[in-house]
């Protein structure tokens, strides 16, 4: 039985960007990271990787990755995401960017993927992994 | 200008292994003497400090700059629209 515990956890570039912005709207990002994330496995794929190099300065994100290695554990994967998955997740609906999240995700076999963009949902109506808010993610770690 | 951009003047006094440890990696590193025991110490620091403390400091550096650049008062909304966009921008370079 899969579990949040248990199992690797990946977090949208959302929940970090939120977190750090201290966002009034989604303050379970703030929690999540911040306090949750010792009790998380965590799995970055290089997409993720890549837009918070984007959004981040090089000191910034040394900061980020100086704190993630407190997670349980945490996976950095920089492979590029499977092409045919791409496709096919394209085919079903969702604009490249998510279905290259969902072929990374779906290749590294993992269950569940915390998220404030909603798209995903309507997008991704078969996918092989959760989206939870981190909200949702909060309440399921208790 | 910020405390982190501060620098205060200390004397340090080390053993002397210690030094020739430090020493030696500096060499290896190809690094000042000084910027490998500054970063030495912030890393002994991080390691007492609680995740929490971690990634505060690093928002505190990251609002600080969104607030510079007239960023930070931006709407949710506006912030996951601009991520889905910068979204799709990468996929364009990774995979054309």
């Amino acid at each position: 039985m899969n579990s949040i515990r248990s199992d690797s956890v990946a977090l949208d570039t959302n929940v970090f960007v939120f977190a750090l912005r201290k966002e009034a709207t989604y303050p379970a990002c703030e929690t999540l990271l911040f306090d949750k994330l010792s009790e998380l496995h965590v799995y970055i794929p290089l997409q993720i990787f890549v837009e918070l190099q984007r959004n981040l300065t090089n000191d910034e994100m040394r900061g980020v990755l100086r704190a993630l290695v407190r997670a349980k554990t945490v996976t950095w994967d920089y492979v590029p995401a499977p092409a045919e998955r791409i496709a096919r997740w394209e085919q079903q609906g969702a604009k490249k960017g998510d279905a290259v999240i969902a072929a990374h995700l779906e290749a590294a076999k993992i269950h569940y993927f915390v998220s404030e963009n909603r798209h995903f949902l309507t997008e991704l109506l078969a996918s092989p992994f959760q989206v939870l808010t981190s909200e949702e993610a909060i309440q399921l770690l208790r | 200008m910020s405390n982190a951009e501060q620098t205060v003047q200390v004397t340090l006094s080390l053993p002397k292994d210690i030094y020739e440890r430090v020493a030696r990696a500096a060499v290896g590193e190809r690094r000042q003497l000084e910027d490998l025991l500054n970063a030495l110490v912030a890393e002994g620091l991080d390691a007492h400090a609680t995740v929490r403390e971690l990634f505060e400091r690093v928002s505190e550096q990251y609002r600080a700059r969104l607030t510079g650049e007239g960023k930070l008062d931006q709407s949710a909304d506006g912030v996951l629209q601009e991520l889905r966009t910068l979204r799709e921008q990468i996929v364009r370079e990774l995979y054309p």
